[in-house]
């Protein structure tokens, strides 16, 4: 339990944490793993201080599966520390996911001011206006950060993409933004994008929302450091 | 000439080593760390070349995490709750009445964070110290499913959707009330008289709580685990294609999820997470699987098998998941 505590700890002060939830769940993490680490030292403690004394009787409680079944939690801890703790990309992407997030707002928040000659838009916000309100992209010009996801179909040979979640990574939800006059790139490469909103077929083949931004400048940019929009 | 091999120990007499055959744990657990971490590179380098690993690794991780603060403050509760609070003050607050102990019974479920496995342990107690056995019953299903915990943990699953939270809280406590209300017309007294005292071995309170949060934390969170690999595989590894025609199917969606509950017993505290991430299908059948889930599942039912004995189970288990089942339906269609 106590290696438990000080992995998730460490997980979170690194910040690795955002690859899988939401940035807000790190300060209840920080509180469980130092709890944990409490009672792992308080149990070592009395191991400790009883000695060689017979063992206790008291966890004959649970005869069909005591804590056995407690050995499967260092899956997890072992996996917070050897796999690389990169978020969602163009595989899953790839997949497809369960029901939209994005519902038809009545009505969206006016535009914010442009910065450096175009408006900063999540992808979110960005998809959401192009399909229920078009009319306030209009002659703009935008401003999105996400990732490459190759697609045969799509006019660039790839889509923007950036995931939605609501919980956690498990019920995230790709948005897809078809770019024009884009060059080809490698999967999973975050690109920051600078264009025009451009009215057209606004879902790709496989029924997911895909509205066309008509590329005026492009970067590849390093992974944010919130790599999912909320 | 001193015979060394005299071993110095205080009863004077030379000893075996002590065998209480339970391997050094703590040693085991550290060396597996360390080996982790150094096969990290290789770990790395394998998982590139196949981005689906990496995802079900991602999502796993993602639900462990994510029920992981919830978890914790459960059990942590739970052990309060069982180190400190006197079984006898449950007893007192019941009224006589049995038709009016069952629905205050199901109400005061809120007041018990917990998992449902000590939940068991407690009605066992309840009913041990004069309880109705209906009203600890029904205690025994709506406490780990209504407790403020739970309904916490659905909120942050599910954000921006408060309907989800009501739907469960409803669904769930009108569980409890109706198998307890049926029980206590078709249940006989044969089945829940072998209730036994469990626990309560002398220690102190602070070790009760200690020991209570240590070995709840393990339980549930091995279950959490088994839960957590599920969703992700699910997501993962069957086709799109199969998932959402059976997803979209309403009633099959419903029951394939309530018989996913079942099957993986997670502690209600954490199965909105794996609720969550089961986004294909519809929200009655999130909603079923989160209102099966603490009432029936197979760790339960081994739990009540153990405690009640077996014909109780088998009698209980079938009757809390049809109704909890048709309770989800009903609400859901109202609700949501």
């Amino acid at each position: 339990m106590l290696i438990a505590g000080v992995i998730v700890f460490r997980t979170v002060l690194v910040g690795g944490h955002v690859n899988y939830v939401r940035p807000g769940l790190g300060i209840p993490l920080l509180l469980a793993a130092a709890v944990m680490v409490l009672i792992g030292v308080a149990s070592l403690w009395s191991r400790a201080a009883a000695g060689d004394a017979p063992p206790h009787e008291h966890v004959v409680a649970h005869r069909h599966h005591g804590p056995g079944i407690g050995w499967l939690l260092l899956v997890p801890m072992l996996a917070l520390i050897t796999i690389p703790q990169i978020p969602l990309g163009s595989y899953a992407a790839g997949l497809g996911a369960g029901r939209s997030p994005l519902r038809a707002a009545v009505d969206f928040p006016p535009l914010p001011e442009a910065t450096n000659g175009a408006i900063d838009l999540p992808v979110s916000g960005f998809v959401g206006r192009a399909l229920y309100a078009p009319e306030t992209l209009e002659g703009k010009t935008v401003r999105l950060v996400g990732f490459v996801t190759p697609d045969a179909k799509s006019p660039s040979g790839w889509l923007l993409t950036r995931f939605s979640i609501g919980c956690c990574a498990a019920d995230a939800f790709p948005l897809k933004v078809a770019v024009l006059n884009e060059v080809p790139r490698q999967a999973d490469q975050w690109v920051e994008v600078v264009g025009v909103f451009r009215a057209g077929p606004p879902r790709g083949d496989d029924g997911s929302a895909q509205p066309q931004l008509g590329v005026v400048q492009s970067r590849t940019v390093p992974q944010p450091d919130n790599p999912y929009e909320y | 000439m001193k015979d060394l091999r005299v071993a110095p120990s205080s009863s004077g007499v030379g000893r075996a080593p002590e065998r209480t055959g339970r391997l050094p744990t703590l040693e085991l657990l550290l060396a597996g760390v360390l080996v982790a971490a150094l096969l990290r590179p290789v770990i790395v380098r394998f998982l590139e070349a196949r981005p689906e690993l990496q995802t079900w690794a991602t999502i796993f991780v993602s639900i462990s995490l994510q029920a992981l603060p919830f978890l914790v403050m459960g059990v942590v509760l739970a052990g309060a709750i069982a180190a400190f609070v006197p079984a006898r003050f449950m007893t007192r607050v019941l009224p006589r009445r049995p038709l009016l102990a069952v629905p205050v019974a199901g109400v005061l479920g809120c007041a018990l964070p917990g998992c449902e496995c000590g939940s068991v342990p407690i009605s066992a107690r309840l009913m041990a110290r004069g309880a109705l056995p209906a009203a600890a019953l029904t205690f025994m299903l709506s406490a780990p499913a209504i407790n403020p915990v739970v309904l916490v943990s659905t909120a942050v699953a599910f954000p921006g959707r408060p309907a989800i939270v009501v739907a469960r809280f409803v669904a769930s406590l009108l569980t409890a009330v109706v198998v307890g209300l049926l029980w206590m017309r078709f249940g006989r007294e044969a089945h829940t008289s072998r209730a036994r005292h469990l626990l309560g071995a002398g220690n102190t309170q602070w070790d009760t709580f200690r020991d209570s949060v240590r070995h709840d934390f393990f339980h549930a969170g091995g279950f959490l685990v088994v839960g957590a690999a599920a969703a992700a595989t699910l997501q993962v590894v069957v086709p799109r294609s199969i998932l959402d025609s059976v997803a979209g199917s309403g009633v099959m969606g419903v029951l394939t999820l309530a018989v996913l509950a079942v099957l993986l017993s997670i502690c209600s505290e954490a199965d909105a997470f794996v609720a969550a991430s089961l986004g294909q299908f519809s929200t009655t059948a999130q909603l079923a699987f989160m209102v099966v889930g603490p009432g029936v599942d197979v760790k339960l039912v081994a739990l009540q098998a153990g405690i009640f004995g077996r014909p109780f189970a088998l009698r209980f288990a079938p009757l809390t998941f049809s109704v909890a089942v048709l309770l989800s339906l009903v609400v859901g269609w109202t609700l949501l």
